[in-house]
C-alpha cells in the first residue's frame, strides 16, 4: 500500500466516522421513539450541509491555488465570499421590507439568506470578470479581487454598524456573519447538493490544465493549453463553490487554504487527485468540527466558521512545523 | 490526431513583428526559413530580440506577419493543435510545486488527449521513450522542484520530446549544463533532425554554435543582419558587426562523447 | 472550445438543477391532531397572520415553549402553568417573581433544537431574534411556531398580550392581562407629580463608544414611567442611537440614567466631564436598582436643581384604558402609544 492509496483510505474512514459520529451526537435522546425520527433527519440535513460546506471550500481552495499557482491563495480571495457575506446582510437588512407580504410564494422563507448569499456572490464574480477582461494577468485578478473583498467588506461593515442601531437587527447581522449550519435543511441540501458536486465533477474536467499551468503560463500555453479558458473556469467554479458554501454556512474560513496543504504531501500536486482528496478531507473537517461545536458546552452559540481556524490554525502550524523539520516545503 | 506530414516547405516566417505590450516595437519584421533536417541556431548580442523571436513562434507573444508550417498558417490554429506541431523548451521554468518528473514529461503529452481520459499505452510508452532520449530515465519518480538545473533542463527537453511535434523551439537549452550535457543534447537534437524535425535553438555561445549546427540566424536590433550555413554566419565580419568583436579562429579546448555513445 | 461548450452547460444545468431543488415545496403541513379545549367563540379567530406571514391556527394548545423573555410571563398569566413547558433562559436567572418559573427548562435560543423537541411541544412562540432556518425546521417536525416580531416596549408589549390571547383562545383573561399592566404603568405615572418630572436621557458608555435608549425601544418607555422627560427622543433620535461626544455636549442633559459604575467613566472622559451631569459631582446621585437579580445596578445621576418639566402630551382618550387608569388614579396618565407599524398583522381567519 503506497502513501496516496493509505491516504484514500484515511479520509474515507474519517469522513465515515464523523458522520456516524454526526447522526449519533446531540442534545435529544435517541432512544425516544417517538422523536427518532425527526432527531436523525435534524442530524442528517446539518450534516450534509457541514459536508458540503467543507467539501466546496476545499475544493475552491485546491482550484485558486492552482489558478493563482499560490498554495496561500484562499478562496475568499476572488471577493465573492465577501460578495455573498454583502448579499446576506442586504437581505437580512431588508428582511423586514422582504417578509411583510411581499414573499414570493416559490421561495421558502430560509432560503431568502441563501440566495441573498447567491446573488451577492454572482455580482462579485460578474465585477471581477468585467474589470479584469477578457485575457488581465493573474496579479490584476488578484488586485482585482483584493480591491473587491475590501469594497464588500466595507459596504459590510456599514451596514453593520447601521444595523447596531437597531438592536434586533444588529444581533441578527452579527448572527450571520458567524452562523454555522446547525438547523440547515433539505432545502438549503437541494440547493447546495448540484452546486458543489456536480460542480467539483465539472471543475475536474481543467484538473489537467491546471497541473500544466502549475509550470507557468507560457509553458502551460506551449504544451497547449488554452490560459485564458482556464483561468475563466476557475474562477467561475471557485465562485460557484465558495458561494454555495457561504450559503449554507456562513463563513467558514480557514478550510480552503488548511486541507489543500494537509493533503498535498500525502496524495500530491496533481489535480485529478487533488480535488477529489480535498473534497473528502474539507466534508471530513468541517463535518467534525461541527460535532465539536455541538459537544463542547457553552453557553452561547459556539459559532462553526471561528471554530474551524480556532481548531485549523494549530493543525496548520503543526503541520508547517513538521514540514520545515523534514526540509520539505510543500 | 495524427501528426501533420511534414512537406518540403518547412517552417517559414515572414514578417514578423513584435511589440511589446503598451510599449515599443521589439522584433521588426523577421523573416526566416528553417527545413526538416536541419538544426538552426538563433545568435545575437543581448537584446537582439531572440528569445522575443522564439516565443512569437511558439505563439506565446502576439505578433504581426505570418508563420507558416508547410504552408499552414500557425496562428490560424488552437492552442491544442498548435502545440502539435511546435514544442517549446523554454530557458527556465516557474515549476516550483513537487510535481513528479514523469508526471512533468507527461504534460508534454496534454494536447494528445481529452480533459478526462487517462494515459494511454501510447502515452505511457512515449513519455518512458522522450525520459531515455533526454537521458533523465532514472529521474521519473523524483519530484521535479528537488533537480538540479542542468536536471531541470534536460526535463523540460524530455516534455517537449513527448509533445511528438515536429517544430523543436529551444531557449538556450544548455545554459546550465556542463560539457558532457551540452554535448548529450546535441546529440539528441542531431538525431531528432535526421528523423526530420525542424530544429531552432537560440544559443549563447558562438563556438557551440559552430559545432552543433546547419544554419545561423544573427539577429541584432530586432532584424535578421545575416542567414545562412553557419560558417558563413559566425564568421568574422559578422560577428564583428553584431558583437563588436573581433572572431579568432584558432584550436582551443573541444570535447567529444567517448566512442560508444557514452550514453548513460 | 468543446470542453468551454461543456461547462457552459453544465453550469447553466447546475443551476436550474439547485434552483428546482431548493424551491420545490412539500406538501403542505397540516397540524397534527385537533386542539383540545376551548372552541373558538364569535370573538376568537380561528388563526392569525404572525410576523413572518405564516397563517398559524388558534386554539387551546397544551406544551407551550416560550423562546423570550416578554411572552414567558405573559404566557404564564393566560393559562395553567402546566401548560408552559419551557420558558426562555433569561427567565431562569434568579428573579424575584421567579418562583413563576420553576420547575421547566430553560431555552437558550432556537437553536436549541432538539432540546425543544425533547419537549414534545404543540406550540413555540418566538420573537424576531430566532432564525428562520430554526422555526422551519421546528415546523417541519409538525409544530405549531408563532413570531410575535420585534419587541420595542410598551406599545408591542400590548400587542403581544392580545394576539396571544387570541392565539390561545384567551381573549378575556388577556384583556384583564392588559388593564392590569396599563393600570400598573399608570399607577407608577401617577405617582411622580408632573412638577417632579425632569429631563433627562439613557446612556451606557463602553470605552469611549457612548449607546442611548430612546423611542422605539423599552428605554424610552422605563423612563417615561419613571418621570423622566426623554431628551433623546426630544432631540430626534430613535432606537438605539450611537452619540459621538459633540452631540451628547450639544444636548448637555441635566441628568443621566445609565449602569453602576458607568457614571464615573462618562464623566472621566475628558471632554464629557463638563457636562452638567457631570458637574454636579455625586451629589444628589441616587442608586436605582434596576436589574437587582444580575448584580447590573443602574445609577442615577442627577444633577443639583431639577430642570424645567415637560407638560404632559397628549389628552387621554375617553372610555380608553388609559382614561380607565386616570379615572382610578385620579391623575391625568400618559397614554400608551401603540406601534403604528405594527409587526403582528392580526389578521383574523374567521
Amino acid at each position: 500500500m503506497n502513501r496516496s492509496g493509505l491516504t484514500w483510505i484515511i479520509l474515507l474512514l474519517v469522513l465515515t466516522g464523523g458522520m456516524i459520529t454526526g447522526l449519533l451526537v446531540g442534545d435529544g435522546d435517541l432512544s425516544d421513539l417517538a422523536l427518532r425520527e425527526t432527531y436523525l433527519k435534524l442530524r442528517l440535513w446539518r450534516l450534509g450541509n457541514a459536508g458540503l460546506a467543507g467539501a466546496a471550500l476545499a475544493t475552491g481552495g485546491v482550484l485558486v491555488q492552482g489558478l493563482f499557482r499560490n498554495p496561500l491563495a484562499s478562496p475568499s480571495i476572488l471577493g465573492t465570499t465577501a460578495g455573498a457575506s454583502l448579499g446576506g446582510m442586504v437581505v437580512l437588512s431588508l428582511w423586514n421590507v422582504l417578509l411583510a407580504g411581499s414573499m414570493p410564494a416559490w421561495l421558502p422563507a430560509e432560503l431568502l439568506l441563501p440566495v441573498g448569499c447567491l446573488l451577492g456572490a454572482w455580482l462579485a464574480l460578474m465585477l471581477l470578470m468585467t474589470v479584469t477582461g477578457r485575457d488581465a494577468s493573474v496579479i490584476t485578478v488578484l488586485l482585482t479581487g483584493f480591491i473587491l473583498s475590501s469594497l464588500f467588506l466595507s459596504v459590510g461593515g456599514l451596514l453593520t454598524s447601521f444595523a447596531s442601531e437597531d438592536f434586533e437587527l444588529g444581533r441578527a447581522i452579527v448572527a450571520f456573519t458567524l452562523r454555522g449550519v446547525e438547523a440547515k435543511g433539505r432545502h438549503h441540501l437541494a440547493l447546495a447538493v448540484p452546486m458543489v458536486v456536480l460542480g467539483t465533477a465539472v471543475a475536474m474536467s481543467w484538473a489537467r490544465h491546471l497541473d500544466a499551468l502549475l509550470t507557468g503560463e507560457d509553458e502551460a500555453r506551449s504544451i497547449g493549453v488554452d490560459v485564458v479558458a482556464v483561468r475563466r473556469w476557475a474562477i467561475i467554479w471557485t465562485a460557484t463553490l465558495t458561494a454555495a458554501a457561504v450559503a449554507i454556512g456562513g463563513n467558514i474560513s480557514f478550510v480552503g487554504l488548511m486541507v489543500p496543504h494537509a493533503l498535498r504531501p500525502f496524495v500530491g500536486v496533481e489535480h485529478r487527485q487533488l480535488m477529489p482528496a480535498a473534497f473528502l478531507g474539507g466534508a471530513a473537517f468541517v463535518i467534525w468540527v461541527d460535532i465539536l461545536v455541538r459537544v463542547v458546552p457553552t453557553r452561547g452559540h459556539l459559532p462553526l466558521g471561528v471554530v474551524t481556524r480556532l481548531v485549523g490554525a494549530p493543525i496548520f502550524l503543526y503541520l508547517l512545523a513538521r514540514a520545515a523539520r523534514e526540509g520539505r516545503m510543500a | 490526431m495524427s501528426p501533420p506530414s511534414i512537406g518540403q516547405r518547412g517552417l517559414a516566417v515572414t514578417g514578423l513583428r513584435v511589440r511589446h505590450r503598451h510599449g515599443p516595437e521589439v522584433v521588426h519584421g523577421v523573416d526566416l526559413q528553417a527545413h526538416p533536417g536541419e538544426v538552426m541556431g538563433l545568435v545575437g548580442p543581448n537584446g537582439a530580440g531572440k528569445t522575443t523571436v522564439l516565443k512569437a513562434m511558439v505563439g506565446l507573444l502576439p505578433s504581426a506577419g505570418t508563420i507558416t508550417l508547410d504552408g499552414q498558417d500557425l496562428s490560424q490554429l488552437s492552442a491544442r493543435e498548435r502545440a502539435h506541431r511546435v514544442a517549446y523548451v523554454p530557458q527556465r521554468t516557474a515549476l516550483t510545486a513537487p510535481l513528479s518528473v514523469r508526471s512533468v514529461v507527461d504534460l508534454g503529452r496534454f494536447a494528445h488527449r481529452s480533459s478526462w481520459s487517462r494515459p494511454s499505452a501510447h502515452d505511457r510508452a512515449v513519455v518512458s521513450q522522450a525520459l531515455e532520449d533526454a537521458n533523465v530515465a532514472d529521474l521519473a519518480e523524483r519530484p521535479f522542484s528537488t533537480l538540479s538545473g542542468g536536471e531541470r533542463q534536460r526535463v523540460l527537453l524530455a516534455r517537449a520530446l513527448a509533445t511528438q511535434a515536429p517544430v523543436l523551439l529551444l531557449d538556450e537549452p544548455t545554459s546550465a549544463l556542463d560539457v558532457r550535457q551540452v554535448l548529450l543534447l546535441h546529440t539528441i537534437l542531431r538525431t531528432l533532425a535526421q528523423r526530420g524535425s525542424i530544429i531552432i535553438a537560440v544559443l549563447h555561445d558562438l563556438a557551440e554554435v559552430r559545432e552543433h549546427t546547419d544554419r545561423a540566424v544573427l539577429l541584432q536590433d530586432g532584424q535578421v543582419q545575416y542567414t545562412g550555413p553557419t560558417p558563413e554566419v559566425v564568421a568574422l565580419e559578422p560577428v564583428r558587426a553584431a558583437y563588436g568583436v573581433d572572431l579568432i579562429e584558432r584550436a582551443g579546448l573541444a570535447y567529444r562523447l567517448p566512442t560508444g555513445g557514452g550514453v548513460a | 472550445m468543446k470542453l468551454q461548450l461543456f461547462n457552459g452547460i453544465s453550469l447553466i444545468g447546475i443551476l436550474a438543477l439547485a434552483t428546482w431543488g431548493a424551491t420545490r415545496r412539500d406538501a403542505p403541513q397540516t397540524v397534527q391532531g385537533t386542539i383540545v379545549g376551548a372552541a373558538p367563540s364569535a370573538a376568537v379567530p380561528t388563526a392569525l397572520t404572525d410576523a413572518r406571514g405564516q397563517t398559524v391556527p388558534t386554539g387551546a394548545y397544551q406544551r407551550i415553549v416560550s423562546l423570550n423573555i416578554v411572552s414567558d410571563p405573559i404566557l404564564l398569566s393566560l393559562v395553567e402553568p402546566t401548560r408552559i413547558v419551557a420558558v426562555s433562559e433569561h427567565s431562569q436567572e434568579p428573579h424575584p417573581e421567579g418562583y413563576r418559573y420553576a420547575g421547566r427548562p430553560g431555552v437558550a435560543r432556537a437553536a436549541d433544537l432538539e432540546t425543544i423537541l425533547s419537549l414534545s411541544p404543540d406550540l413555540v412562540v418566538a420573537s424576531h431574534f430566532a432564525d428562520e432556518a430554526f422555526l422551519s425546521r421546528l415546523r417541519d417536525a409538525g409544530i405549531v411556531v408563532f413570531d410575535l416580531g420585534e419587541m420595542r416596549g410598551v406599545g408591542t408589549t400590548i400587542l403581544n398580550i392580545r394576539s396571544l390571547g387570541q392565539l390561545l383562545h384567551q381573549p378575556e383573561r388577556a384583556a384583564r392581562l392588559e388593564a392590569d399592566y396599563r393600570m400598573r404603568l399608570g399607577a407608577l405615572d401617577a405617582a411622580i407629580p408632573d412638577d417632579a418630572e425632569a429631563p433627562g436621557l439613557y446612556l451606557s458608555i463602553y470605552g469611549d463608544s457612548l449607546f442611548g435608549g430612546t423611542t422605539g425601544s423599552s428605554y424610552t418607555d422605563m423612563l417615561h414611567f419613571a418621570g423622566v422627560d426623554d431628551l433623546a427622543e426630544a432631540h430626534g433620535y430613535v432606537e438605539r442611537p450611537r452619540y459621538s461626544p459633540e452631540q451628547l455636549l450639544a444636548i448637555d442633559p441635566p441628568m443621566v440614567i445609565t449602569q453602576t459604575g458607568m457614571g464615573a467613566t462618562l464623566c472621566a472622559h475628558s471632554t464629557l466631564q463638563r457636562l452638567a451631569c457631570c458637574q454636579a459631582g455625586d451629589r444628589g446621585a441616587r442608586q436605582v436598582p434596576q436589574r437587582p437579580w444580575t448584580g447590573t445596578r443602574a445609577g442615577r445621576l442627577r444633577s443639583a436643581g431639577t430642570g424645567p418639566s415637560r407638560p404632559v402630551a397628549g389628552q387621554p382618550r375617553p372610555g380608553s384604558f388609559d382614561a380607565a387608569a386616570r379615572d382610578l388614579h385620579g391623575v391625568a396618565v400618559k397614554p400608551i402609544p401603540l406601534p403604528s407599524s405594527q409587526n403582528i398583522l392580526l389578521e383574523a381567519h374567521r
